[in-house]
């Protein structure tokens, strides 16, 4: 009865709590979906101002390349002088006009802008002395404005068109940079709506039992996820106990090589490779695990004694070797080495009175921390390989770059 | 029970936080990686030209995501220490080279090194005759000159007796800057007597060698200044030079009197300017150099098509067009 009394009190303190997470869980809701609006609102608003800029900064350059043709007409003496002033200086206004344009768009990076700033007093630097050529085009000679319009006219109007084309390039790196912004906002926001969906179901799932009278089934399903997550807890520690040997060859084994490369894989360079014994399944077949076993055991030895000074190595599988070579062993190095590694698997070995020699396939990969892989895809890459030097027949290594 | 449902929460919650933060961090960073390394080989160390040039090749470098290795030499003509950057950069086989050559052939077989290598290569303010050079970039010191030449007709409008230092009698820039005058000082006299019945109004009495530095100019201006009381100008090609003169004209009190052509734009110089002891200086854009050397090595990277030669001009610079906008540009292009 006391106890009943007790369960039906925090049941009352526990349906607040929900109520509470209900409200919680909304707020969060609503503040998630307007990040996400805001997210895409941006990421839209920023690619039409880009388009609009690489717009202006297109139409300005062909402007300047107008103007070029009819400074060129002047210079060479071809047709209307007049016309062609009255076309170069429309240009001008032209230019003015998108200049004014783009300055008004908003997400410039300071870079772009400063970029910008350089192009637009070229410009008008080249405008001031093509009015300059103008105001003395009488006392000028053909061979005269010729040297002018080269040595004091054309560098200026190539710099303005060079620095104008900079701004395009920077306009470009500052969308890049800002989409990667989107991007974490966008990662972060399915982060939180991930964490949420655990949160709702979790709510949900309690809510349910609460909210039933099966009272004892509730405990004892309880029972049983604690039980199951005990056990979980104990085999994942003895797992962890284990984990890091492989207790036939005395390597480390794949959840070292997991535990090793975690913090590198983001960050650091290196070369990794895998090595699997061709047709190994046919000395089980043949002479029975035993045999097998001790096989393996020796092959282990072998590469121990001739490759760690070289290469961290990792007993993966069964017949299956992982070699993380040293930071100061070259990409050209880890593919001579690992040629090498082929052919000290492919040597005979001596077991029980047997003499046995298999040959052995292997890949290297040069990894780059912007490859962005966890382990198991860095693994999937090196297994492609390697089956694929099994296909072309075995006692060969290939590089997965160059898959 | 309670205590086991606790548990249960803390469990899942603990799970889901770190689900959340997996998908945060998983955005692997890859904004940082750079293209690679340019490297540029200049010339003198100290000199502000060549800072210039370092910023304008380190400013496109930030742009375009590259790293920039500078190198300069401690000695003027010093091609060994070049050859040996050169070689260096070729070993360590970076994306594109930036050099100024000290000579126009000594460096050729290095940069045909490069060549093989598939380095492009891209001069800068001087020259080298290796035909595989991808693209020069830097003023055309004989229109320098005539340029500077031009403006005689302004500056000196009655004609008068003409001085010419040049920084070396060898050095392409040199001898480049000095013809260009000649060319622009010739073309003014024959204009003069067709149109004014004049006999040739501006007479260059002398060309001179210094050795490039500002002490040994100055020594020579004011030996200049004694052997020829009439000089109205004075003529020199490089920065160190232009302020040896102006020291020298500046000493003798002769400032205004006696006017000063040079080169460059360094505090100094433009203190001189202001002072109206430095007429007019020609001022080139060595950060452009720079700034588009890397430009156009990452145009040649990704297949885009660049000019053979460019030519990033030069302008006259006086105490009246100094504080102009574009000029300030010009002389600043790091502080705008």
């Amino acid at each position: 009865m006391a106890k009943n009394t007790k369960n039906a009190s925090t049941g009352r303190n526990e349906q607040g709590g929900f109520v509470a997470a209900g409200i919680l869980l909304f707020v969060f809701g609503v503040i998630i979906t307007l990040l996400n609006l805001n997210t895409s609102q941006t990421s839209r608003r920023m690619n039409e101002s880009a388009q609009m800029s690489q717009q202006y900064i297109d139409q300005i350059s062909s402007e300047l390349l107008r103007v070029n043709e009819n400074v060129l007409e002047i210079v060479g003496g071809v047709g209307s002088a007049t016309t062609n002033i009255e076309e170069i200086s429309l240009s001008f206004r032209k230019i003015e006009n998108l200049e004014n344009m783009y300055t008004q768009l908003p997400n410039h990076s300071n870079a772009e802008l400063r970029r910008f700033d350089h192009a637009k007093k070229f410009a008008e630097s080249y405008h001031k002395s093509l009015l300059n050529l103008q105001g003395n085009l009488g006392s000028l000679n053909q061979e005269m404005m010729r040297t002018l319009y080269q040595q004091e006219i054309s560098p200026i109007a190539f710099t303005a068109t060079e620095m104008f084309d900079a701004v395009v390039d920077l306009n470009a790196a500052n969308v890049q940079a800002m989409a990667r912004q989107v991007a974490v906002v966008g990662s972060a926001t399915m982060g939180i709506i991930a964490a949420l969906v655990v949160l709702g179901e979790i709510g949900i799932f309690i809510a349910a039992k609460i909210a039933a009278k099966r009272k004892e089934d509730l405990e004892k399903r309880t029972q049983q996820a604690e039980a199951a997550a005990n056990k979980f807890k104990h085999s994942q520690q003895k797992m962890a106990d284990l984990a890091t040997t492989n207790i036939l060859t005395n390597m480390k084994n794949r959840y070292a090589l997991e535990n090793d490369l975690a913090d590198r894989l983001e960050s650091d360079q290196f070369n990794i490779a895998l090595f699997d014994m061709d047709q190994f399944r046919s000395i089980n077949d043949n002479y029975g695990y035993d045999f097998g076993d001790e096989y393996l055991a020796q092959i282990a030895e072998k590469l121990r004694s001739d490759f760690s000074q070289f290469a961290e190595i990792y007993n993966i599988t069964g017949n299956t070797f992982a070699f993380v070579y040293n930071r100061e062993i070259s990409d050209a190095q880890a593919e001579k080495l690992s040629g090498s590694v082929i052919m000290n698997l492919a040597s005979p070995f001596n077991i029980a009175n047997l003499t046995v020699s298999l040959t052995a396939s292997g890949a290297v990969y040069h990894y780059l921390p912007g490859d962005c892989m966890n382990l198991s895809g860095v693994l999937v890459r090196l297994d492609n390989q390697v089956r694929n030097a099994k296909m072309q027949g075995g006692n060969r290594v290939l590089i997965v770059n160059q898959m | 029970m309670n205590r086991k449902i606790k548990g249960a929460i803390s469990r899942l919650a603990a799970g889901a936080l770190a689900l959340s933060l997996a998908a945060v961090s998983s955005g692997c960073q890859q904004q940082n990686q750079s293209n690679g390394t340019i490297v540029v080989i200049a010339q003198t160390r100290g000199v502000q030209f060549w800072d210039l040039l370092k910023t304008g090749a380190e400013e496109a470098g930030n742009e375009l995501n590259y790293t920039i290795e500078y190198y300069d030499t401690e000695s003027a003509n010093d091609v060994e220490t070049q050859k040996t950057y050169l070689q260096q950069a070729v070993n360590n086989n970076v994306k594109g080279i930036i050099v100024a050559p000290w000579s126009p052939t000594d460096l050729n077989s290095e940069i045909e090194k490069a060549y093989s290598a598939k380095i492009p290569v891209i001069t800068v303010s001087s020259n080298a005759t290796y035909p595989g050079i991808d693209s020069y970039i830097g003023s055309d010191n004989t229109s320098a000159g005539q340029i500077a030449g031009r403006n005689l007709s302004s500056i000196l409008p009655e004609g008068g007796e003409i001085v010419i230092i040049g920084h070396s009698a060898t050095a392409t820039n040199a001898t480049g800057r000095i013809q260009g005058f000649v060319d622009s000082v010739n073309s003014l006299n024959s204009q003069a007597n067709a149109t004014l019945g004049a006999t040739n109004p501006w007479r260059i009495v002398t060309r001179e060698y210094s050795n490039g530095q500002r002490e040994g100019t100055k020594e020579l201006a004011a030996q200049m200044l004694k052997e020829h009381p009439n000089v109205k100008l004075i003529y020199a090609t490089n920065e160190n030079s232009t302020l040896g003169v102006c020291d020298a004209v500046q000493e003798a009190g002769r400032a205004g009197d006696v006017k000063v052509i040079g080169f460059n734009s360094n505090e100094a110089e433009v203190a001189y300017l202001e002072q109206n002891v430095l007429t007019g200086t020609m001022v080139q854009s060595p950060y452009n150099m720079g700034y588009l050397g890397v430009r156009y090595i990452d145009k040649i990277k990704t297949g885009e098509e660049i000019r053979s030669s460019y030519d990033t001009g030069a302008v006259f610079v006086t105490s009246s067009n100094l504080n102009d906008d574009v000029i300030q540009l010009w002389i600043h292009p790091d502080q705008q």
